[in-house]
């Protein structure tokens, strides 16, 4: 796929040389704003209204990095979607994680997961669960970069430019959201490895 | 055992990610073969950033495809204007059908003068043909061109009956004849060369006018039938396009 032509097409109108740019995004899209809301009819919702929001603004893309630009573009529409929430509290995040119920898991439409342990497939969908309530738990600023780059594997330039702050608060930021994750995974020894039970075992 | 301040935890955490300048790194490589405490917050910290990445992805439950609409697009995009610019022709057009009406009824009005005094013999008729229907009919007579245009259409075979048969002191230079309301339907051209010992004889334009008249009286109805014909051609026109409009902004 030549991104930067499908960009330039796009920019000069060419709806369907944007469409091809969709396609080649929708899943990290969809995914970035299904982990921020925890909700996959808001996730839906906040990926489309980002695709039109980013076609209308396309001429304000001015290079760099276009994975980058268009996820910054779904997290801003996702923030809007949280403040929202906030003024009319109704559902929590935690009652929102399909992924909590095996049997929407399937519903769901998940990719293939990576690796998996070989072990149990089972204990793999638990510890899943079990990071994804960790993850669902955590302020929404420190989920964003932990989803960021932790689930989504960007590196800490790349998040900086997604979320629109510096390097040093992507970092501080993501070290806080880890140890956060850690403690809450306390909870779920029976998953857990070696290092952590090790650490209980000294306190 | 040593606790780790939230520094440590956010250089080790960088570490992970190689995120750290190589100074730093090689610091954070010195004490993590000195302090099993950091190596084991390392391996968690690994553990789990391992186990973030194979969390399940999920599908796009849709294509995201946008459409012109979506976008606010067109697609006829060539219609839209093509309508605005066929209303504001038509529209136009109307504005300058009803104008030339208008202007045509001010006209008539503004002569109007004329048939009033050609109508004021004939009301004077029933009772007593006073001094002053008289005078009228003579200011009227007076006025060949304006009188015998404006009046044209009003103008009644009573009328010119009576115009005739009654004597105009005023007007010296010929006498009304008595000539019958018959005669003033038919051109006399030749009654304009009559003697002017002749007494009673008829105005001189009048039966000339008479046929011209009527061409005019015929002219300015076929206009005026043509403008009202526009004029609701033109309105009905303008309220299909306006429906059009309205239907294609839904």
């Amino acid at each position: 796929m030549d991104e930067s032509g499908l960009i330039g097409d796009a920019q000069r109108g060419d709806l369907e040389a944007f469409n091809r740019l969709i396609f080649a995004y929708k899943d990290q899209v969809y995914n970035l704003a299904y982990r921020i809301l925890g909700d996959p009819l808001a996730a839906d919702d906040a990926a489309q209204e980002a695709f039109i929001s980013a076609y209308k603004g396309l001429r304000r893309y001015r290079g760099g990095s276009f994975r980058a630009w268009i996820l910054r573009i779904v997290t801003n529409a996702c923030y809007d979607e949280l403040r929202r929430r906030k003024r009319r509290p109704t559902i929590g995040m935690e009652d929102l994680n399909p992924l909590d119920d095996p049997e929407e898991t399937d519903s769901a439409g998940v990719l293939a997961a990576e690796g998996g342990d070989p072990e149990s497939e089972a204990q793999q969908a638990e510890l899943a669960r079990a990071l994804e309530e960790c993850l669902g738990g955590l302020p929404d600023e420190f989920r964003l970069v932990a989803v960021l780059v932790d689930v989504q594997g960007h590196d800490y330039r790349e998040a900086s430019q997604v979320l629109g702050t510096p390097l040093g608060t992507v970092k501080s930021r993501l070290a806080r959201a880890r140890l956060r994750m850690r403690d809450c995974l306390q909870a779920h020894r029976e998953l857990l490895p070696a290092a952590f039970r090790l650490e209980d075992e000294a306190t | 055992m040593t606790r780790l301040t939230d520094h440590d935890l956010e250089q080790l955490s960088a570490y992970l990610d190689g995120e750290l300048k190589p100074s730093e790194a090689a610091e954070i490589e010195a004490r993590l073969k000195a302090e099993p405490e950091l190596q084991r917050s390392l391996s968690q910290l690994r553990w789990m950033s391992d186990n973030l990445k194979r969390l399940p992805t999920l599908r796009a439950p849709r294509s995201y495809r946008l459409t012109p609409e979506m976008v606010g697009q067109r697609t006829g995009s060539w219609r839209l204007p093509a309508l605005r610019l066929a209303t504001a022709v038509m529209a136009l057009a109307l504005v300058a059908v009803i104008g030339l009406d208008f202007l045509g009824s001010a006209g008539r009005m503004s002569l109007a003068g004329a048939p009033q005094a050609m109508e004021a013999p004939a009301s004077v008729q029933d009772s007593v043909q006073s001094e002053q229907a008289r005078t009228e009919k003579t200011e009227a007579d007076s006025q060949p061109a304006a009188g015998a245009q404006a009046g044209a259409v009003e103008e009644t075979p009573l009328a010119n009956a009576l115009r005739a048969a009654e004597p105009t002191p005023g007007a010296d230079l010929s006498s009304p004849a008595e000539t019958p309301p018959m005669a003033m339907a038919v051109p006399q051209t030749g009654n304009t060369e009559a003697p002017p010992t002749i007494t009673q004889t008829p105005l001189p334009a009048e039966p000339v006018e008479s046929g011209e008249v009527r061409a005019a009286r015929d002219q300015n109805t076929a206009r005026m039938a043509i403008l009202r014909w526009s004029e609701i051609l033109l309105g009905a026109g303008l309220l299909l396009l306006f429906a059009v409009q309205i239907k294609n902004r839904r």
